[in-house]
């Protein structure tokens, strides 16, 4: 039986988070509530950016902010993230700041544009404009690799529940677009890189074992076992936006199911669909959730 | 191909490598690449294999490769990463190297072919003679150049200063100019060979119509033994013979007239997908280091002394990822499951002694003859056999276009225990030569000569210069001849196509 999903925002079932970020010379608040960023300590956030461009400092919570504006649908943040609450990445503040240092060490501080040129003997011919043109493409190409490694440094480094949190975010962004077969590959790697872990606790199955594919159309998708021992695989069709509304709230296994999809979304209370084994037809479960990072599911008896 | 299916399994592979706990440990101390973080090797190997066979671009495999770098570094824990043997005083981060500093992550366009060079064949194939291929050393075409010409001849000279000989082994007149193909050695007044350039400036050179020529000198990366004389002026493409008289020599005339007696080469259509063609490669390589770095295999690797030990290490660098190569090729649909290659690689290995491929498949029960003829070489503790003396062979032969390349056999010659070809290469080339495991991209052949005797020999590109629209190479082989045989077998091989050709040596020997 495939139970029709309904559509739905998919952070309902998360909580608000927070975190403290080193901003200036204190600490500051930056808050995750129902899909958006909020940083309470820069009520005017836009007059910063403003002054910032004007020459000021920009506050790190406005740069952080901005970041993740950027990466709310790049897929790479599902390559780097975490693939569950066990795959620790060991990334805070001070290694954000040691990348940024090691960057200014290597291409120096940004300064004033020379105002005259040099004199040269001669002109330039095409080979040295040539060489000119390729060194400052090859700068160029590193510094947009260190802008977009250190936005990804201080995005993990908000933590957990907020590396969760953005996963979720990009994963929805393309579960509602047909990127077609530019995007499909990154996505079934993301789902098998958390479903995995998951069925590995749920079946007992080598992870490598598990195998994914996209599920395109209204129902939840599919499941089945096939095979022993070496050849034993669990196939599993599950859309993109199961990463948004099931993995990363939190709901992927919640007792001896496996989740597949939402049906009713809400906090802390939800109605899921759930699998007590491959190939058999989803449950509904009422599920209360308990606050954390990343909240911790109980089925309603 | 099947490029969406190509992509996902390099993902899908990287999900599994990082999976390995292992991951998360530091580099050993003093590794190669313990100031860097980077994606296994086995992924790497993928992804170079499913960009060299076209299933997957440049730019989406170093953004995987790069995105997995970061997954690795983000998931090593400081605590660990602490642990230099440079001491505690480094700080309780290791933020710029573990981060990789300023340095670009993962890149691998510098393993690739670049843009192919402007064709150049269109001269020549516009001038070939009637029939194509299959006369390609005759006499020149009124119409313009493409003329190949067997020469054989020494030249010595000798002054007050320096003596040696000039060794001509062909003549070749093509769009790029006229040039003879030559192997040169010089001596001192003592007799002791030295490194002195003969002295082209003192050389006359006359053709049947009483015009004048200088020669010009150029090695054009080839090995230190062989070189280009270039004719300058260009001369007409029907001259009948050149004059050539050296410091304290007669004139010796070189007859431009003479033919080169030999079968028509053999076409023969193959089916090779582009992944088998890229194992087959791969396989050329390892037989090709194996003799390279003199390992024994008789011995365990574990035994062998440490040097050999570190060389062997070469190989068996080659051989890494093996595994997760063949499996990307399958699912980019680019190597057929049922292809016989993967086992014959797997054979290889075995037969080398070397662990830690990968592969799947059961060794093969039979290999092809040539890789047999090589193992059956080194197995037979043959590598150490001594080659043949010095000498030179005369020789031009234009092989039929292969993968858009038309190769032309311009002299072969032994030379301090090596044996080199020296070949004109015309069409499409790419520009950049080295690729991943020491694989010359640029050159998309596979090449054997076999020997009178029977024993084949690989033969690899040693160093291109492009020049005008053509490549002038030397290929090495490997083994090197052990005689002076008085003909030799080529066969070239491409993916829809290889070409036999038998070729007369006729050797010339020095004093």
């Amino acid at each position: 039986m495939n139970n029709p999903v309904p559509n739905g925002a998919w952070f309902t079932c998360l909580p608000s988070c927070e975190t403290q970020v080193p901003c200036g010379t204190g600490r500051h608040t930056v808050r995750w509530e129902a899909g958006s960023l909020d940083l309470p300590s820069h009520p005017d956030a836009e007059g910063e950016l403003v002054l910032a461009a004007l020459g000021g400092d920009k506050a790190r919570c406005i740069e952080v902010a901005q970041a993740w504006a950027r990466h709310v649908d790049d897929l790479s943040v599902l390559a780097i993230g975490p693939r569950g609450p066990a795959d620790q990445i060991a990334i805070d503040w001070d290694d954000v700041l040691a990348a940024e240092q090691a960057d200014s060490s290597v291409t120096g501080p940004p300064g004033p544009a020379r105002s005259t040129p040099m004199r040269l003997a001669s002109q330039p011919g095409p080979t040295l404009a040539r060489a000119g043109a390729r060194q400052r493409q090859i700068g160029e190409e590193r510094r947009k690799a260190q802008r977009r490694r250190n936005d990804v440094l201080s995005l993990l480094a908000l933590g957990y529940g907020f590396q969760v949190r953005l996963i979720g975010q990009v994963a929805a962004a393309h579960a509602g677009r047909d990127g077609g077969e530019q995007v499909r590959p990154a996505l079934v790697a993301a789902i098998t890189g958390r479903l995995a872990p998951v069925a590995e606790e749920w079946l007992g199955i080598d992870p490598d074992q598990v195998v994914v594919s996209l599920h395109a159309g209204r129902s939840w998708g599919s499941s089945e076992l096939t095979g022993y021992g070496a050849d034993r695989r669990l196939r599993v069709s599950l859309p993109a936006g199961w990463l948004a509304s099931v993995w990363a709230c939190g709901l992927a296994r919640v007792g001896r199911h496996l989740i597949v999809a939402v049906q009713e979304p809400g906090w802390p209370t939800a109605r899921v669909l759930g699998l007590r084994a491959p190939g058999a037809d989803p449950e509904p479960l009422v599920v209360q959730g308990s606050p954390g990072d990343v909240p911790h599911w109980e089925a309603y008896e | 191909m099947n490029r969406e299916r190509a992509e996902t399994y390099l993902r899908l592979l990287a999900e599994a490598e990082l999976r390995d706990p292992a991951l998360a440990s530091p580099p050993a101390p003093g590794s190669a690449d313990a100031p860097f973080i980077t994606a296994p090797i086995t992924l790497t190997r993928a992804a170079w294999a499913l960009t060299a066979v076209g299933a997957l671009d440049l730019q989406t495999a170093e953004a995987i490769l790069a995105d997995v770098e970061l997954a690795v570094a983000t998931r090593r824990l400081p605590e660990v990463a602490v642990r230099s043997p440079a001491g505690p005083h480094l700080g309780p981060r290791l933020g710029p190297r573990r981060f990789a500093g300023g340095r670009p992550l993962a890149r691998m366009s510098h393993l690739m072919p670049s843009v192919p060079a402007p064709a150049p064949a269109a001269a020549a194939a516009d001038t070939a003679p009637p029939g194509g291929p299959t006369q390609p050393d005759g006499p020149a075409q009124p119409d313009g150049p493409g003329r190949y010409v067997p020469v054989g001849q020494m030249i010595l000279f000798h002054d007050e200063l320096i003596s040696g000989e000039l060794d001509l082994m062909s003549y070749a007149h093509t769009a790029a100019g006229a040039r003879f193909t030559a192997a040169w050695r010089t001596r001192d007044p003592l007799g002791s060979r030295h490194h002195d350039l003969p002295p082209v400036d003192a050389i006359t050179v006359t053709d049947d119509r009483g015009q004048r020529y200088d020669l010009v000198f150029a090695t054009k990366g080839r090995p230190e033994s062989t070189c280009d004389l270039t004719l300058r002026p260009d001369p007409p493409a029907d001259i009948g013979w050149l004059e050539i008289t050296a410091p304290g020599e007669q004139a010796v005339r070189v007859d431009l007239g003479r033919r080169a007696e030999r079968p028509e080469p053999q076409i023969s259509e193959i089916n090779l997908s582009i992944g088998e063609h890229l194992l087959n490669r791969i396989a050329e390589r390892l037989l090709v280091l194996a003799p390279e770095y003199q390992v024994n295999w008789h011995s365990p690797l574990a035994t062998t002394p440490p040097h050999r030990a570190q060389l062997a290490g070469l190989v068996t660098n080659v051989a890494a990822g093996l595994g997760a190569t063949i499996a990307a090729l399958e699912a980019a649909e680019v190597l057929s499951p049922r292809s016989p290659v993967p086992a014959r690689l797997a054979a290889l290995c075995a037969s080398l002694r070397i662990d830690g491929h990968g592969i799947t498949a059961a060794p093969a029960p039979d290999l092809p003859e040539p890789w047999l003829s090589m193992l059956t070489h080194y197995h037979r503790r043959k590598p150490e056999t001594a080659t043949a003396g010095d000498g030179f062979a005369a020789l031009a032969a234009a092989l039929p276009e292969l993968e858009g390349i038309r190769l032309v056999l311009l002299g072969l010659h032994n030379f301090d225990g090596g044996t080199w070809m020296d070949t004109l290469a015309l069409g499409q080339l790419p520009g950049v030569q080295q690729g991943a495991l020491g694989l010359d991209m640029a050159f998309p052949l596979s090449m054997w000569i076999r020997d009178g005797a029977g024993r084949w020999h690989a033969a690899r590109p040693a160093g291109w210069y492009h020049e005008g629209g053509e490549a002038t190479f030397t290929l090495r082989l490997t083994p090197p001849l052990t005689r002076s045989c008085s003909w030799i077998d080529v066969l070239a091989t491409g993916q829809s196509a290889e070409v036999r050709a038998t070729v007369p040596l006729c050797w010339g020997y020095r004093p």
